[in-house]
This record gives C-alpha cells, structure tokens and sequence, in this order.
C-alpha cells in the first residue's frame, strides 16, 4: 500500500475498527513511513484532545436524568423540574420552547406565566445520579406478573413471555399471579424471588415490604435485606386495642437467606432461614438462629419455634433457578442438598437391610448426607448411613472417601477408612484404633491417600 | 430487553418501560442535539424534549427495531424547530453571550487550554461529520453503532469521521500557525 492509502486507515486503526489484516499492513507500512508517522502522532494528538474535551460530564448526564425522570413522572403524579434554559426569563423563544413542552407533553402541569413563581412547580430532589430512578431490576419471570410505579394507582401486566431486565424505581410495587414467579434483583446485588400470589414493595435497595404472599431473599456479603411489613399493617396494630407491642421487623444480614411469608394470620412469619436472622423487637436487636422460625401475629405477639427447612420452605424456587443458564452454582447445590435431604429421609425411614439391599445405586444420597456435615442430635443417623457407605460406597467414591478421613466423627473417618480398604486393598499401616483416636499418623495417611488418587488420576489421563 | 420489547411494553402502557428508554437514550440524545445547536444549555433541553415526544408518539414507531435511528429524525427536527423559532434578537443574545455570559458545550465539558480552539474548529465541520464526532467521542458509539444509527453504510461512518479528523487536524494546525 502507498502513503495516501494508508493515511485512509489511520483514522480507524485509531478506533480499533480495522481487520486484522489491514492493521498488520498499517503497522508494516508505519514501520518504514516517517510521513505517516507523523501523521498518526498528530492524529492521535487530536484524538487525546476530543476524547477528553467531548467527553460527557457526569453532572451533565445525571441533570439531563433527573429531568427527564421529573418529566416522565409527571404525567402519574410528580411535577416536572423546569428547563435550566426555561427558568431564564431573558430568553422568550427558549421559553416558548419550554412552554410547548410543558404544555403539550406534559398535561398535568399547567404554566401560569411565571416559571419561578408557580407554586405547583416543584423541582426533583434526590441524588443526582445517572439512573436515579433505578433501585433493582427484573431477572427472570415465569408466568404473570404485574407491576405498580410509585404513586400510582394502576397495576401493569408484563407481556406473556417478557423476558427480564426490566428495571425499578424506588417505591414500585410487583405482584405475581397465581402461578407466576419472579426474580428482582438490587442495585446493591440483593436477590428477591416471590412465589406466586404475592406481592413486595421496593422501598428502596435495601428495604422491602411483604404485602403478601411468600419471597425468598438473599443478602450478599456487602449488603443486606430489611424486610417489614407494610405502613398499613403497622399503622393497623398501632391503633389496634389488643396490639401487645409495635410489630417487629427482620433482618436478613450479609451472606444470608431466608424465606418469609406473610397472609390473614400473620403480618409476617420466617418459614426458613439459611445463616443468623436479626430480629428488631421493641428497639433491640437479636439473633435468630439457623433452623429456627419466628411468627408474628396481628396483635404484634411474637413465637420462635426451632423448625423450618429451607429447601422445603422455597421449593417453589426450582422453576426460576431452572431459567438460568446451565452449570449455575446455586442450581448444582439446590440438587446436592436435595439428594442430602433424600439420604436423610432414606436412612430416617428405611431399615438397614433394605438399605444395603439398594447396593451402590443407592449409595449416592447417602454420602450426599454425610457430607453436609453433622447436624446437632443427628450424630447416630449419619454413623447408620457411614456403615452402611463402608459397604456398598463403589470406587467412583474413593474421592470424597479420602475427604471424609477427616471428619470431626472418629467412626465416620474408622468408616471411610475401611471403605477404602475395601475398594482398594490399601490402608497405609493405619489401624482402626488409630483412625478413631485421630492425631499425626492420620495426618500422615491423608496426605499418601491424596497422592495415590493423584496418581490414579494421571494414569487415567495417560 | 432489547430496545424493540422495550418499544412494546411502553406502548402497552409500561411506565418502566418508557423510563428504561429514556434512560438508555438520553446520552444519544444529547450527543445528537450537541452536534447540531452546539450549546450545552439548549442542547440539553431539546434532546429532553425529543426524548419525551418520542416516548409520548411511540405509536408512530412503524419498525420497533429502530427506535435509534426514529429518535435521531427527532432530534433532528426538534433542532431545526429550536433553530427556525430563534429570532434575531436571540441571536443577538446569543452573541452577547458568547462573548461570555453562556458557556458552550466545550466550556463547560473541560477546562482544556485549546478548548476555544478546538470549539472553533468543530464549528466549520458539516453537519454530518461533526454529528459522528460527538456521536463517537460523547457516545462512545462503534462503526457499527453509528452506521445503524445514522442508516449509512460502515464505510460512509469511517469516510466521515476520517474527513472530520483531517479537517479538524488541517483547521487547527493553521489556527496554530496564526496565534500568537
């Protein structure tokens, strides 16, 4: 290629949109062309310049956002923030502008003549932001689902197979039908899914009102959920004659989940929890352990009871957690704990030799058991279903055999340890006795048994 | 959603829809308007007009996939309605202004020293170039983007903004060359 030629393609290798091809031929010609050398330096001299002169100015976006958010409230129940250009009375054609707008698009607002002294002209207060209305988007819908703006008295039907990314303001009410399901998740990444017939409010990207019906949430570990019930209900007991107490609220802190109801009986009761809820009684904060649930009832009286079963309590969640895509972390650990829960239920209500009778096909809910790990008063079932592994746990176990060594239960690592004495003829001189008292020989033994399924796996692979 | 479900929902009546739009194209919008009356204050205000009678005539959108390209028509005559109604004696406000009682987009996008410079040289590009340099550095829009936006081939975008660059460059050189 000659100069001029190239010259053509240095505007857009600047912007990255040439094929490779062309830039190996720009390169190669730049390598040897003094000209054109000079010439991308002054091109990228100009470029530095626009890119940072034309760049937009965030308090320009955001006062553009912000009025454009006054403007399209408007029309429900806000009044729109008056033109910058508009509130300069000087300009009579830029008013008139404005007043064309004002008047035509905006139906609700009437101009009186005088921007500055209109009393029904009130300006859009909050942050400045660029998407100041924004506080959560929709993720995944299945089913119907409605939504309510702030302040406004319509409810509004999504279209039947409306995909996500819809996003809210602060104040919006959603609502599933009977049959309807929905993920929303926060600007501050809290995850909210409502089972059918039930409806929030999303005050803000922290704060949710349960008007009805069940939600599960998660808190992520830089923020958190508080869930209350709405003014009304609270409003309801104050002015009630049997009200005991103000109507307590909940806290779903960092790294923890819940699921949470609320119908006639109760303005809000936690069905289940996964970490340490934090209930607001009176002023006072305290905690409510995992495994327990807590109640309240319309008089504001409180209950806490050590039940509630998260997998149980938020199974409806399966048909939205199947929406997303495949090999999705929470979805893999919702089956993994499901299966646990089967091996509970099996070695709950099935007999030892019909247990031992389901041989290796039945062994996997079982290990799935005992690695979640001890639950409290729940150390006699999980030794049943280690003796049992002992057994009839195939060689596709050796693996988490291995990790179950180190178990806090001696008889679940003397277990482990003899399964894989049966499957591989092996036990790295450790007796039982050893297995069972703990210390450095099991150390020793743990770390050969890595390093022979390490080798093992290579000599697949080779 | 896409622009063209967004479109839908609105014209069913979704106000989150319509807010979600505007939200997405008031930076284009402004990026249009900047190109064309190149002065921040009336900038802003004629891209929030073109935005709301965009969303208030979503119904006269006849192909939901091109919502971009619908908005820039507006914007465009949105513009050139601001431009007609100017009477002479804004004009003459406007001059008095720019001696220094408004500030022009520049001025208040940067304290850069050549800003003047550069404001000036923007000034003698034609419209169509000076529209993909703001649609390319305010907006940050691609080839492609600008292409489907501006219903013009990759190529015309490139021609464009490679004929604004050398203009800019060749203009401002010689500005250079006249200063003092």
């Amino acid at each position: 290629m000659n100069c001029p030629e190239i010259q053509d393609l240095l505007s857009p290798w600047l912007d990255g949109e040439l094929s490779p091809d062309e830039r190996e031929q720009v390169v190669e010609h730049l390598s040897g062309c003094q000209h054109c050398t000079q010439t991308l330096s002054r091109l990228q001299g100009l470029d530095a310049s626009l890119r940072s002169q034309l760049a937009p100015q965030p308090e320009q976006l955001a006062r553009l956002a912000e009025r454009l958010a006054g403007a399209l409230g408007a029309t429900s129940t806000r009044a729109v923030t008056p033109s910058r250009t508009a509130r300069f009375k000087g300009w009579p054609a830029v008013a008139a502008a404005a007043l064309v707008l004002g008047v035509v698009l905006v139906p609700a607002f009437q101009w009186d003549g005088d921007w500055g002294a209109n009393p029904g002209f009130k300006a859009i207060t909050g942050n400045p932001q660029f998407e100041p209305l924004s506080i959560a988007q929709l993720v995944h819908v299945v089913g119907s689902v409605s939504i309510r703006e702030p302040a406004a008295a319509d409810w509004w039907t999504l279209p039947a197979g409306s995909p996500g990314a819809l996003e809210f303001a602060a104040g919006t009410h959603v609502r599933t039908a009977a049959g309807g399901l929905c993920e929303v998740v926060t600007t501050c990444g809290n995850r909210l899914r409502l089972n059918e017939s039930t409806e929030v409010a999303l005050v803000s990207t922290t704060d949710v009102e349960l008007v009805t019906g069940v939600v599960w949430c998660r808190a992520p570990s830089d923020c958190r959920v508080d869930m209350r019930p709405p003014p009304a209900a609270a409003d309801a007991l104050a002015n009630s004659p049997e009200a005991k107490s103000p109507l307590p609220q909940f806290i779903c802190p960092a790294d923890t989940s819940c699921v949470t109801t609320s119908n006639e009986g109760s303005p809000w009761e936690i069905l289940a929890a996964d970490g340490m809820l934090e209930i607001v009684e009176a002023g006072a904060t305290r905690p409510l352990n995992e495994g327990e649930v807590y109640r309240v009832d319309h008089s504001g009286l409180s209950s806490q009871s050590p039940v509630g079963n998260s997998l149980t309590a938020a199974s409806w969640m399966l048909p939205l957690l199947a929406l997303k895509p495949p090999g999705n972390a929470e979805l893999e650990d919702w089956v993994a704990r499901l299966v646990a829960q089967l091996g509970e239920t099996k070695i709950s209500y099935l007999s030892e030799n019909q247990l031992r009778q389901l041989g290796p096909a039945g062994a996997e809910p079982l290990v799935r058991y005992v690695e979640r790990g001890p639950a409290p008063e729940d150390h006699d079932r999980r030794r049943r279903a280690m003796m049992i592994l002992r057994d009839v746990a195939p060689a596709s176990m050796t693996g988490r055999m291995i990790v179950l060594l180190k178990d806090a239960d001696p008889a679940v690592r003397v277990a482990a340890a003899q399964a894989l004495r049966r499957l591989h003829q092996e036990d790295f001189g450790v007796t039982a006795s050893q297995w069972e008292a703990g210390g450095p020989e099991i150390e020793a033994a743990i770390q050969k048994w890595r390093e022979w399924e390490s080798q093992r796996a290579r000599s697949a692979v080779e | 959603m896409t622009d063209a479900e967004l479109v839908q929902a609105a014209r069913q009546g979704c106000p989150a829809s319509r807010e979600q739009l505007a939200r997405r194209w008031s930076r284009c919008a402004l990026a249009f308007c900047l190109s064309r009356v190149r002065r921040a204050d009336p900038a802003e205000d004629l891209a929030q007009e073109s935005l709301i009678r965009a969303l208030q005539h979503l119904d006269a959108l006849e192909d939901v996939h091109k919502f971009g390209p619908w908005l820039r028509g507006i914007c465009i005559r949105v513009c050139q309605d601001w431009q007609r109604r100017r009477s002479r004696e804004d004009r003459a406000l406007e001059q008095v202004s720019e001696n220094g009682r408004e500030k022009s987009p520049l001025q208040t996008l940067t304290d850069f020293e050549d800003r003047e410079r550069l404001r000036q040289a923007l000034e003698t590009l034609p419209e169509e170039q000076r529209e993909v340099i703001w649609l390319h550095y305010f907006e940050r829009r691609s080839y492609d983007e600008m292409a489907q936006l501006l219903d013009v081939a990759r190529s015309t975008v490139n021609s464009r903004l490679a004929a604004a660059r050398r203009s800019l460059l060749q203009t401002l050189s010689v500005s250079v060359e006249n200063s003092p």
